[in-house]
């Protein structure tokens, strides 16, 4: 029966969508303004991976934790030198929105330069794909990896956010910077980690793409773009709400490409895209 | 002189668009990423035309506006009530889904491959096969467009829209219908695009859906901001700037495999900055 194995693929697919939705609601939540800046952060992961993983063979653990942390770092690096001093400039939320397409343009015009501009996967090619099966259902062992991750980031983002100090500090500065200031929050420093954690997620999101699909200068956007795209129709800095339209919209995907042809699949998230909006300013205007 | 030429036709294409989201980004404040998608789709519309049809060069050129405006009245008819970065990022989302449409339609577009041998436009008995003429008639084009948009930004209408991107509420407790107001510029810009993509259509010869890219989109949209929103004088240095710099950066010397790397880079370098210096771009009246 190849609905349950599409359904499996959705959700599958859903999950790295999950993963970039997470952590642009986080960073969304604090800063509030589309960070595309996104899009080189898992370029970042990706390619770091890669490079200690493939390239200098490192064991994997380690490379997967050092590159998790140096996208981590950077993501940082970027909120504090650039966003930061811009938000003190007093800059609009479009003029934060143009500088991170800027800081975008810059990291993955580098990244095209060091790595060169063709497609290339982290997963050793020589190497037979791994492959579960169980119910009739196949599942390449990336994709369970991919799996597992996403539930355990899932899990611990949740917890942090609901019981945790940063996570209320989190809501606080995401209801209004300047109360949670008042009621004595170190906004600064809470914006800062929370660029670390969406950072590490990000980079988590790029490395599972490059085990999976492989990895291109310019390829990131598309996922990126639909990350995003999962996050506005579930509702922005709702995190649930977005991780669950993530994954709704992986299945939604896969079934339209079941039905329809897999070449209509980006056209069918951002049609979705664009009539939540137009839903929800129908919604507001009321 | 055949290369100088050639660099000011295209500069004079990417000037009418610059012009044309000027008056959408700079004017009403309405930051749209889809215009390499319109100039794409109008290019691709006037290929058809003009590799189908044996009509008059102006005849193409309208039919192409009057089509790209029928396309754009439902899309900005959508797009009217999404707002500020949404408005942006819904642009984007239109953009993919034309680079889509335009990849996958292949019994019209021919997917990939594009269009090949569009015939350069006839004007009576005469065919602009020289790079000279064809500079002629873009340099009129853009003549026109300056002065249609020159036109309308200091108009009564222009002075509403810039109303509408200071405070859209209030304009419309000043009883002006803003949604209206945005819908015919938006259209008006769709229009502009359809003479861009048209004059490009028929000096390249071809139409491919690179054309189509965001990056694209986003890189007419920095120009705009870089030159000075709200400002026509501004609109053009961004263009020069855009389809300058990879020439200058040819001139260097720099090696052609990080050439198109190295102007990325370069673009994402000044948009930062100038965010962070000079956020109303280089001539710009309007800060971003």
């Amino acid at each position: 029966m190849p609905i349950f194995q599409i359904t499996l693929n959705g959700i599958l697919t859903g999950c790295i969508y999950c993963l970039i939705a997470v952590s642009f609601g986080l960073s969304y939540k604090t800063v509030k303004f589309y960070n595309l800046a996104h899009v080189s952060l898992i370029l970042i992961g990706g390619y770091t991976m890669l490079l200690f993983y493939k390239i200098w063979s490192l064991p994997f653990i380690p490379s997967l934790i050092i590159s998790i942390l140096l996208t981590a770092v950077i993501a940082y690096l970027i909120q504090k030198y650039i966003y930061t001093p811009l938000r003190n400039r007093g800059a609009t939320d479009m003029a934060m929105l143009i500088a991170s397409l800027g800081i975008n343009a810059i990291i993955s015009g580098l990244i095209a330069i060091i790595f060169s501009n063709q497609f290339q996967s982290i997963a050793n090619a020589n190497l037979p794909t791994i492959i579960y099966t169980f119910f009739n259902l196949s599942i390449t062992k990336i994709q369970l990896f991919n799996f597992i991750t996403t539930t355990f980031v899932l899990i611990f983002v949740f917890s942090i956010n609901k019981y945790s100090n940063l996570g209320r500090a989190i809501s606080a500065i995401g209801d209004n910077e300047e109360t949670a200031k008042i009621f004595g929050i170190d906004t600064k420093k809470i914006i800062g980690r929370t660029a670390f954690l969406s950072g590490a997620i990000a980079g988590l999101s790029g490395i599972i793409i490059g085990f999976d699909t492989g990895l291109k200068p310019t390829f990131g956007t598309m996922i990126v773009y639909k990350g995003i795209a999962a996050n506005i129709i579930g509702g922005i800095g709702n995190l649930p709400l977005s991780a669950l339209t993530s994954i709704i919209l992986g299945i939604t995907e896969n079934f339209g490409t079941y039905i329809l042809n897999s070449q209509w699949r980006d056209l069918i998230v951002f049609l979705l895209m664009i009539i939540f909006m137009y839903c929800r300013s129908l919604k507001n205007a009321r | 002189m055949f290369y100088l030429t050639h660099i000011l036709i295209l500069l004079s294409i990417y000037i009418i668009l610059c012009l044309g989201l000027n008056l959408l980004a700079g004017n009403t404040g309405l930051m749209n990423l889809s215009q390499a998608a319109f100039y794409g789709l109008g290019s691709y519309l006037s290929a058809i035309f003009l590799t189908n049809f044996h009509l008059n060069f102006f005849i193409i050129i309208l039919l192409t506006i009057i089509i790209m405006m029928a396309i754009s009245w439902p899309i900005g008819y959508i797009l009217n009530r999404i707002k500020g970065d949404d408005f942006a990022l819904a642009t984007l989302g239109i953009n993919i889904i034309m680079y889509e449409l335009v990849m996958n339609l292949t019994s019209i577009t021919n997917g990939p491959v594009g269009i090949v041998g569009v015939p350069r436009p006839t004007i009576g008995n005469f065919t602009l096969n020289n790079n000279y003429s064809f500079l002629f008639l873009c340099v009129v084009a853009l003549v026109i467009i300056y002065i249609l948009t020159l036109i309308i930004s200091r108009s009564s209408f222009g002075r509403v829209l810039k109303f509408i991107r200071d405070d859209e509420d209030t304009a419309k407790s000043f009883g002006y219908k803003t949604g209206q107001y945005k819908l015919t510029v938006f259209i008006f810009n769709a229009s502009i695009t359809a003479v861009a993509g048209t004059l490009f259509a028929s000096f390249a010869r071809m139409i491919e859906p690179t054309a189509l890219y965001t990056s694209e989109s986003i890189l007419i949209l920095s120009a705009v901001i870089l030159g000075g929103l709200s400002n026509h004088i501004g609109s053009i240095f961004g263009a020069v700037i855009i389809v300058t710099l990879p020439e200058i950066l040819r001139f260097i010397g720099l090696p052609s495999a990080i050439e198109t790397q190295a102007r990325q880079i370069l673009y994402g370098l000044m948009l930062v900055s100038f965010m962070f210096y000079r956020p109303q771009g280089i001539f710009g009246r309007y800060k971003l």
